[in-house]
């Protein structure tokens, strides 16, 4: 038994801890948001609410097309996001490995596109994704999502496997929604 | 002692809005397990009382007995199907919660199994005796009408605040 003042102190340190978890559990529930959040925004056409979930100078890396925070709204207005939605689509997340890094992060996981045709619903794409996100004032948002189509690539299969793709160069940047 | 008073309450706080938060996903991940698995008993406690659940499939249901007879009935199948909610966005406030997301539904077909629907959902939850329970289902075929976008529209903004 020591005095009031250390079991003060003991109970003190012991919250700050229990803070500490709590944090970290508090920061992958709202990532998962943030990944859970892209195909509603994305399928209701909703080009703010897919640029609020990305942060200021952030990147979406496609085959062939290159996306910034500032032309993040085009992913829904391009010709073939069109065509998805007008016949009907749902893009769909599984669920990410996410790995934190105090005001970083990073989730890995598969996204499928559905798209009606005719009496049923085929899967148009199965995908590779890696998303860099920060913590910033306004919650976790994505500085880099990358996102490989699963079709034997070597790249695709680095993304799952945990591997950081390299930067994106000029001629992947030059390549802008309006390239298709 | 305050200070630990007012940092306790604080941790009380937001262990109460993830446990809401987790219970809520607990409760929307074994509706689709209970259905595929005749498990109507369950299906029951699921809804509220006065549940309804309006989906294109049919008229809207209204109440537990409907929602227990199309549990019976989706377990009877005698073919292979599977019911996949995906990834959803959940919303808690207090004693609701609103679940927005798309799921899918897999149909056997001779050797393979295809996707025969795809659809936007919005679930309205309420804490009922301290336990959450759907009070309404919207589901609706994502095969390009304006009203299953909606849907999808409606969740993501109340999501962003």
């Amino acid at each position: 038994m020591g005095t009031a003042d250390d079991r003060v102190a003991g109970l003190a340190a012991r919250l700050e801890q229990l803070e500490a978890r709590l944090r970290v559990v508090e920061d992958l529930a709202a990532i998962n948001q943030v990944v859970a959040s892209y195909g509603p925004a994305a399928d209701s056409c909703d080009g703010d609410a897919v640029r609020a979930l990305w942060a200021e100078g952030g990147t979406y890396e496609l085959q062939g097309w290159f996306y910034t925070s500032d032309t993040m709204a085009e992913t829904v207005t391009s010709d073939l996001h069109h065509r998805y939605v007008a016949a009907g689509s749902a893009h769909v997340m599984s669920a990410p490995k996410i790995t934190l890094d105090g005001n970083r992060a990073v989730a890995v996981n598969h996204s499928r596109v559905f798209v009606h045709e005719g009496d049923r619903w085929i899967v148009d794409r199965a995908a590779a994704n890696r998303w860099d996100l920060e913590r910033t004032p306004a919650g976790w948002k994505v500085r880099r999502r990358v996102n490989r189509l699963l079709d034997g690539n070597a790249e695709a299969r680095s993304l799952l496997a945990g591997e950081e793709p390299p930067a994106a160069d000029q001629a992947d940047r030059d390549q802008t929604a309006s390239d298709r | 002692m305050t200070d630990l008073d007012q940092r306790l309450a604080a941790l009380e706080a937001r262990v109460q809005e993830l446990s809401d938060t987790l219970e809520v996903m607990r409760v929307i991940a074994s509706y689709a397990p209970s259905v595929d698995g005749g498990a109507a008993d369950v299906i029951g406690r699921f809804w509220t009382e006065d549940a309804v659940y309006d989906s294109d499939a049919d008229a809207p249901l209204v109440g537990r007995g409907p929602m227990v007879e199309l549990a019976e009935r989706v377990g009877g199948l005698t073919f292979g199907a599977a019911h996949f909610f995906n990834l959803p966005i959940v919303t808690v406030q207090g004693d609701h919660a609103v679940v927005t997301g798309e799921s899918n539904t897999y149909h056997q077909e001779g050797d393979r199994y295809v996707v025969a629907r795809v659809s936007s959902n919005r679930w309205e939850l309420d804490r009922v005796d301290g336990t959450w329970q759907v009070r309404h289902r919207v589901n609706r075929l994502l095969d390009g009408s304006p009203e299953a976008r909606e849907l999808l529209a409606r969740g993501t903004r109340e999501s962003l605040g």
